[in-house]
């Protein structure tokens, strides 16, 4: 039995900056081997149209094993295990591509062209797309996995917000974690679940396991806040459709109230005052602005809140009709101002007892520009 | 011509009026303690130590006309901190269509666009903090 080093992986930001692989995280290796795995088997079928079965041991004879976490970031060793004699370790040149390295190489090509906005393989198949769903689950907003050839640092970088785009290629929904705080307003045990108010006013249809009703019921008899975590669908503009089911319902901690802190009122709300407002608002020379441009902010907005786990902005008009959203961070003052003409951000952060400044400007309307505010975002929101 | 000279009690309170459309559940927006594109680099504020934040919301609503929301401060030495100088400016009527005897100019003009907004995201971080000067707000929370 040999190894070889099969692909790259590498995990950053957030919880990897200590250069170690949290638990929780062990997952996203078996979800890469699974859609790797369904790759490879549909390449060998689109090559092979006449066989109806796999050959035999084609799936025994694709094993991924985790051999070491190295340094920077984190770094988990990912080598395949093979029956062959030592050639693909000896002579990697010598070794011809089979169907799990031409797969490795699809996925990395996919997310890849995902993450610049570009057509898909066609390899990857809505069957396919929709398999992304499992990978990458745990990443937060601030994190990432870059999947890269083996022995290489450089290679395409998966997100969360990567994996919606491909996720929503094959479905107009997309499953991701949900960790929501609320009060539960109604429940019904035939329907096996119960109706969730969020601190935004929202309300959410909720599917639990039955050994999580008395404590729904408590909350609903007491006003109760709880915390419910599970897997929710989301919409193509990240919205939260309904939680399809819980693995945990709890009771609130305190202090639990806002655990994104930010402006109280939802995004659509606030880019809705702005609607209203008619020409010559704050003086002679203010415009009133454009219906169809405030949508656009406003789902561009709620993308990149939910896709980085943000906080929520205070969104305000400026009296040359640009859209501004302003956040208070721990040392931080951010200012991002829209121009939604042009598509585009002037993003600034002003660090609170310093002279110390940051500034980009994001073209909103290419690839990758959501992605460059989402992070900077991250980067001056956090609490450090 | 006479050289002003700046202000130098850092105790002393600016009084800023904030539009109803820069107030945000509560939040006045940080482009409120910066000068706009028209200001020539100087934004209007009146100071703490020759009126009181309810006569100062009043002259700029009543006797001017103009909306406000409120009245929130920021400090003469938090200016200063910025590298602001605070410059006495009181106005006579006329030519003023109403004498403002506490107004004042807090001169952003030496710094860049970007420099002025990062330091008016600063003083609004401060004003916020220092919490909304008039109308008081009500036992219910933000009146705006």
């Amino acid at each position: 039995m040999t190894k070889s080093p099969f692909v790259t992986l590498i995990f950053r930001g957030g919880r990897f900056h200590e250069a170690a692989m949290p638990v929780e995280a062990l997952p996203e290796l078996a979800a890469y081997q699974e859609l790797v795995l369904a790759v490879a088997k549909k390449l060998f079928q689109d090559a092979n149209p006449e066989r109806r079965r796999l050959p035999k041991g084609f799936e025994a004879g694709f094993r991924l094993v985790l051999e070491r976490v190295d340094p920077g970031s984190a770094v988990p060793i990912v080598s395949r295990l093979s029956d062959e004699p030592a050639l693909r370790t000896l002579f990697p040149a010598a070794v011809v591509p089979d169907w799990f390295d031409k797969a490795r190489d699809v996925v990395e090509g996919g997310i890849g062209a995902a993450a610049k906005d570009k057509p898909l393989p066609t390899e990857l198949s809505r069957e396919i797309l929709a398999r992304f769903n499992a990978f990458g689950r745990t990443l937060g907003g601030d994190e990432s996995i870059v999947v890269a050839q083996p022995g290489k640092r450089e290679g395409a970088v998966y997100d969360r917000l990567v994996r919606r785009k491909l996720v929503l290629q094959a479905q107009a929904t997309y499953e991701d974690d949900v960790n929501l705080l609320g009060e539960v307003r109604a429940a019904d045990k035939d329907a096996e679940g119960f109706v969730l108010r969020t601190a935004d006013g929202r309300k959410l249809d909720v599917r639990i396991p039955p050994l999580f009703f008395p404590l729904a019921l408590r909350s609903l008899g007491e006003a109760a806040l709880v915390r419910v975590r599970g897997t929710g669908l989301y919409d193509q503009d990240g919205g939260l459709v309904k939680v399809t089911m819980a693995t945990d319902v709890s009771l609130a901690e305190e202090g639990d109230e806002q655990t994104r802190p930010g402006c109280p009122t939802p995004v659509a709300a606030q880019v809705e005052s702005l609607k209203a407002l008619a020409p010559g608002w704050f003086d002679e020379s203010s415009p009133a602005y454009d219906a169809a441009s405030l949508h656009w902010l406003a789902r561009l907005l709620t993308g990149v809140l939910d896709g980085f786990q943000l906080p929520r902005p205070y969104i305000y008009p400026t009296p040359e009709g640009l859209a501004r959203a302003e956040w208070s961070g721990t040392s931080w003052e951010i200012v991002t101002s829209f121009d939604l003409g042009a598509r585009s951000a002037d993003v600034m952060a002003a660090r609170n007892g310093s002279q110390e400044m940051h500034e980009i400007t994001v073209p909103l309307g290419e690839p990758g520009g959501e992605s460059k505010l989402g992070r900077f975002l991250t980067e001056h929101l956090a609490t450090h | 011509m006479t050289t002003l000279v700046p202000l130098s009690d850092d105790e002393e309170l600016l009084f800023r009026q904030v539009h109803p459309s820069f107030v945000r559940d509560g939040r006045p927006s940080s482009q409120a303690f910066r000068p706009t594109a028209k200001d020539a680099g100087k934004l209007s504020v009146s100071r703490g130590s020759l009126t009181t934040p309810d006569r100062a919301f009043k002259l700029h609503t009543e006797g001017l006309g103009l909306r406000s929301a409120g009245t929130w401060a920021v400090s003469v030495g938090e200016c200063r901190e910025e590298g602001l100088n605070v410059l006495p400016d009181p106005l006579t009527s006329p030519p003023e269509k109403i004498a403002d005897p506490a107004h004042a100019l807090v001169d952003f003009a030496p710094y860049p666009k970007n420099q002025a907004e990062a330091r008016g995201a600063r003083l609004a971080r401060k004003a916020v903090d220092r919490g909304k000067m008039h109308p008081p707000l009500s036992p219910d929370g933000p009146s705006e």
